[in-house]
């Protein structure tokens, strides 16, 4: 008998049953027991996870851009030709830029407003709950070092990501995919604009030499919050993005 | 796509999702809450063509990585309640105490090497399979794992933990 799949085989035999697996759980108890309890505990998704999670599954992503599109197009025909020629002199002109030109390093970060139903996206300049929970994704263009900070009018830098410790988070990996961060941060009640920042840095950046960074031309009052948009002196090579909240009262 | 499309998706593909993070995480509240986030994720990079066998890949990829994440970030806030366990652990395997030097063991290692160590060593996966499921090379895999198994046996000789 072959060896037993794994649970990701399995997972693949439970949305195709008669796939290339097949045979063997057929013939096998141990793999039976396990497609069971897989099965058990996806009828425990139906009954318990699903009915409290789909509402703010979808509703997370109905701002995404792109979520309103219109169904799949229809496949287009012969018309690419005409454009055949013009676009692979643009791909040439690209290939080449892209060997000469390594493009900056860049990160986004999307900010959510946590409540105990769902994590609500917050668009730059929204206004908040001043006690809200915010949890956040990043998107780094290559793997980094990661910070997430905020600036208040009074000139307060607080850390947000990682929340301990003075270095800054190891290496973010797989950059083609978001990263939703393993952390909660709960504003300070204030009122007011604060604005929230996304570090990426190639090597590590020790929290102190960070904060001293922020803190270097950071001007105090709402509008100088409102209209920050970097923090200088970051070592080369570091990508760097906000969004500015309006906390309400 | 329209929400009643991502909700179909979502009872299609969230038990795999969910049964990913409950293995990871031992815990249903938790698993829940992982479930939720890696879905969104799969959401957002939703294409029409995707075969289900990449999407599969993906969300093993995916919520691997984030589950990590969660035990890896509760071990430093010095949480215990948070602890990988093989799943199918034959009867006298992995004893409590052998299951928590292995925890320790892996935090000490980097996403990728640490989701190389959990699908050979929690999942029993074949190199080839596991590589293909990660997105890396096979030869990225053995290495990964040359390097895991050598550092962990270095760790433990040391007696640190």
């Amino acid at each position: 008998m072959t060896a037993c799949p794994s649970d990701l085989r399995l997972e693949a035999l439970l949305l195709a049953p008669d796939g290339a697996d097949a045979a063997h759980v057929t013939a096998c108890p141990a793999c039976q027991e396990r497609l069971a309890e897989m099965r058990a505990q996806g009828e425990a998704f139906a009954r318990e996870v699903y009915p409290a999670t789909v509402d703010a599954v979808v509703a997370s992503v109905r701002d995404a851009p792109g979520w309103d599109a219109p169904g799949p197009r229809a496949a287009p025909r012969l018309r690419w030709l005409r454009f055949a020629v013009p676009l692979a002199a643009a791909a040439a002109v690209a290939l080449f830029l892209l060997v000469r030109l390594r493009p900056a390093p860049t990160v986004e970060l999307s900010v959510f407003v946590q409540d105990a139903a769902r994590a609500a996206p917050v668009a730059d300049g929204e206004r908040v709950p001043a006690s809200a929970a915010l949890r956040f994704e990043v998107h780094p263009s290559s793997p980094c070092c990661l910070w997430i900070l905020s600036v208040d009018p009074s000139g307060n830098i607080a850390r947000l990501y990682p929340p301990k410790g003075d270095k800054a988070s190891e290496e973010l990996i797989h950059p083609a995919e978001p990263h939703v961060l393993p952390t909660t941060a709960v504003l300070d009640g204030q009122a007011g604009p604060a604005r929230i920042f996304a570090v990426c840095t190639k090597a590590p950046v020790p929290w102190p030499a960070l904060k001293d960074a922020a803190a270097k031309k950071l001007e105090k009052g709402e509008e100088a919050v409102r209209q920050l948009r970097a923090i200088s002196g970051l070592p080369r090579g570091s990508a760097q993005t906000s969004v500015l909240i309006e906390k309400r009262g | 796509m329209d929400e009643q499309a991502a909700a179909r998706l979502y009872r299609t593909y969230g038990p795999a999702v969910y049964r990913r993070c409950l293995r990871l995480l031992r815990d249903r509240e938790l698993a829940r809450d992982a479930t939720q986030d890696v879905f969104v994720q799969l959401l957002r990079h939703w294409t029409p063509s995707t075969e289900p066998e990449a999407v599969l890949h993906w969300i093993y990829r995916v919520a691997t990585n984030h589950c990590l994440n969660l035990l890896r970030n509760a071990r430093r806030h010095g949480e215990q309640s948070l602890e990988l366990a093989p799943a199918r652990a034959a009867a006298g395997a992995a004893a409590e105490p052998q299951r928590l030097v292995a925890q320790r063991v892996l935090s000490r290692f980097d996403e990728v090497t640490q989701a190389v160590a959990v699908g050979v060593f929690v999942d029993g996966m074949e190199h080839e399979e596991l590589a293909r499921a990660l997105g890396i090379s096979r030869r990225t895999v053995s290495r990964r794992l040359d390097r895991f198994v050598e550092s962990a046996r270095q760790f433990l000789a040391r007696g640190e933990g």
